[in-house]
């Protein structure tokens, strides 16, 4: 097997494995909705973050705008504090944060 | 100023936890030479190739090349002493997936940086050597035995080594091609002023070209000599093994009970 | 009696003692990696042999499998009148567990088991002596390679096989069975998590091919150098190479789940 046609079906076979993530990516998740632009902080207190983690997406009218940072405990006032990084574009009047199975909807 | 002895073994004892091979071999080889060593099967002759070539460590004692003492190198110092051995193995493990030229040019490739034009000459002077110049587009698969082994053997010679080592160069082969291979060992050794160590049972082809013969027999050299003191010898083990004595020290019989008491008479 | 249980620790010390020399032998290859880098047409060799070879089979299973996902899927779900959600099952059943785990096992029957013959027949011609003999190192000449191959390959392959059986089972979803395109794939695209779903997914099989790559290695290296010595190894990396994926499957998974 000569060398040339060895290094274009490896060529190929690799193209093909990084068409496949980036579909997976782009098609089936929701990698393009993420903001890459600049995001501002918000912060929110739960009574109970159920199964709420780190980089779970928070969602307006079903789009992602934002993702979540970090989940602390106050101790003061016995809550949980929900740091999130939201699309600077979108700054609603209002903000009412619900949990919905890990992720949040507002 | 290259040393005469180029490789000795000292008091070498090696073995494995069920079985001790090797008790207290000494030899010495000198440059230039064609030395044998003999013995029955199992007796450890190949295990004293790979002993040299650092395959393998003693228990105690050592073996010494070119000066330094094999199992005390690093992996670096191991390596630079096996840039100067050339290995022919029993079928010639040739690498199945490169071609006869491949396989000669490999540790050219290797060790050197020529460039193509140069590995190319070299490649084809050292199948010339054993008269497989025209066969250099064959892959091992398409090659007879004898063949291989040839090919194998400009392999082991492609780096013009200093020591050539053969395990049981002639096992398997008709008689034409062990003739073209004896006469390639010693042919070979001449002309690159180097020494041959060759591992063989084969009585008669080596007598007639080796410089020195060993025979190992339990552990130990059992004796040693040039062809010709060999053959006057009156060693039982070395009668026994010159002439095919189908009994002697080695026995026929392996160990059993009473013939009779086994018949049940 | 006392036997059944000696012959249980016996076993038990050699399969440990097999672990430790596997693992010994994963440590070897990284320190002897250098060259399958610098080299890099010996390793892009082994991805040919592991990975381009083993995509008819990849692409073939993925597919059949996306089909049946969708079948059973539709199947189940219009009982609950989710019959909508076809997408997201595929999808995620795919990528976070079939994906990975169909392509080891595929991997391992295929690729690994042509490693293990290979690299046993080579120590039993005595290529690999002669190989040493010539001060050529075979774990940075031939094991590495495959090594640095395995590890490339199987993400790409279990990509691969997501993304093919998810095709699949949009093509029994929505031309065979006729579920709404749009919601097919929106539903998809809304529950699907590229962290969590697909980053794990990519992660675990990383995983599996390190374990696979390592167990065919391993099982060709130590084999014995007879014709069933080696016919006993590549039997025996099918097996263990199961085992392991199935196992890890389970530590990565509830890691993942609950982290």
């Amino acid at each position: 097997m000569d060398r040339i046609k060895l290094d274009a079906w490896v060529g190929i076979f690799v193209a093909l494995g990084l068409i496949a993530l980036m579909g997976l990516a782009m098609k089936v998740g929701n990698l393009t909705s993420n903001d890459i632009k600049t995001t501002y902080v918000v912060t929110a207190n739960f009574e109970n973050i159920g199964g709420l983690k780190p980089r779970a997406p928070v969602k307006s009218a079903g789009v992602v705008v934002g993702r979540v940072d970090s989940i602390t405990f106050d101790t003061k006032i016995y809550e949980a504090i929900v740091t999130m990084s939201i699309d600077e574009r979108y700054v609603p009047k209002r903000y009412v944060c619900q949990y919905l199975y890990r992720r949040l909807t507002w | 100023m290259k040393k005469d002895l180029i490789v000795s073994i000292k008091d070498l004892a090696f073995g494995y936890a069920e079985r001790q091979i090797h008790r207290k071999i000494n030899m010495n080889f000198h440059r230039g030479k064609v030395v044998a060593i003999m013995g029955g099967s199992g007796c450890g002759k190949t295990t004293i190739l790979r002993l040299i070539g650092g395959q393998i460590k003693p228990t105690s004692g050592h073996v010494e090349v070119d000066g330094k003492i094999v199992h005390e190198q690093g992996r670096k110092g191991i390596y630079e002493l096996r840039r100067k051995m050339g290995m022919l193995f029993q079928h010639g493990a040739l690498f199945s997936d490169l071609s006869v030229y491949e396989n000669v040019a490999f540790p050219i490739r290797e060790h050197t940086d020529l460039n193509e034009a140069v590995i190319k000459d070299l490649v084809l002077m050292k199948l010339n050597a054993v008269g497989l110049r025209g066969a250099h587009n064959l892959m091992p698969t398409e090659l007879s035995g004898g063949m291989a082994r040839r090919v194998a053997l400009a392999r082991a010679v492609a780096l013009d080594p200093d020591i050539i080592m053969y395990d049981e160069p002639f096992a398997g082969l008709d008689p034409i091609s062990m003739g073209v291979i004896c006469d390639l060992i010693r042919t070979l050794n001449d002309a690159l002023g180097a020494t041959s160590i060759i591992v063989t049972h084969d009585v008669t082809e080596t007598f007639a070209f080796a410089d020195y013969i060993y025979f190992i027999a339990d552990g130990i050299v059992a004796a040693e000599g040039s062809p010709s003191d060999l053959k006057k010898s009156q060693l039982p083990f070395v009668k026994q093994f010159i002439h095919s004595e189908k009994d002697g020290p080695v026995p026929f019989h392996y160990q059993a009970n009473e013939y009779t008491s086994d018949l049940g008479l | 009696m006392m036997t059944f249980f000696e012959n249980i620790g016996r076993g038990l010390r050699l399969k440990i003692s097999r672990l430790g020399a596997a693992t010994r032998l994963f440590f070897t290859i990284i320190s002897y990696s250098s060259e399958s880098f610098k080299r890099f047409n010996l390793t892009i060799r082994e991805i040919y042999f592991t990975g381009v070879l083993s995509l008819i089979i990849i692409v073939v299973s993925a597919f059949f499998v996306g089909m049946v996902l969708g079948l059973q899927g539709y199947y189940t779900l219009q009982k609950y009148g989710s019959s909508e959600a076809i997408g997201v099952l595929v999808a995620l059943a795919l990528v976070r567990e079939l994906g990975p785990v169909v392509t080891a096992l595929l991997f391992a029957g295929r690729a690994g088991t042509a490693i293990t013959a290979e690299i046993g027949l080579m120590k039993a011609t005595e290529q690999l002596s002669a190989m040493e003999m010539m001060a050529v190192s075979p774990v940075a000449r031939i094991v590495a390679p495959r090594f640095w191959a395995g590890i490339i390959t199987m993400p790409l392959l279990a990509s691969i096989f997501s993304m093919v059986g998810i095709i699949g089972g949009y093509v029994v979803a929505v031309p065979l069975i006729g579920v709404d395109e749009g919601a097919f794939w929106s539903q998809m695209q809304a529950n699907v998590d590229f962290s969590y779903d697909i980053v794990n997914g990519f992660i675990k099989s990383l995983v599996f091919g390190i374990a696979c790559t390592i167990i065919a290695l391993f099982e060709g290296f130590d084999a014995p150098p007879t014709a069933e010595g080696v016919s006993r190894a590549t039997t025996r990396t099918v097996v263990t190479s199961s085992l392991a994926v199935l196992g890890l499957d389970f530590v990565l998974t509830s890691f993942m789940l609950t982290v």
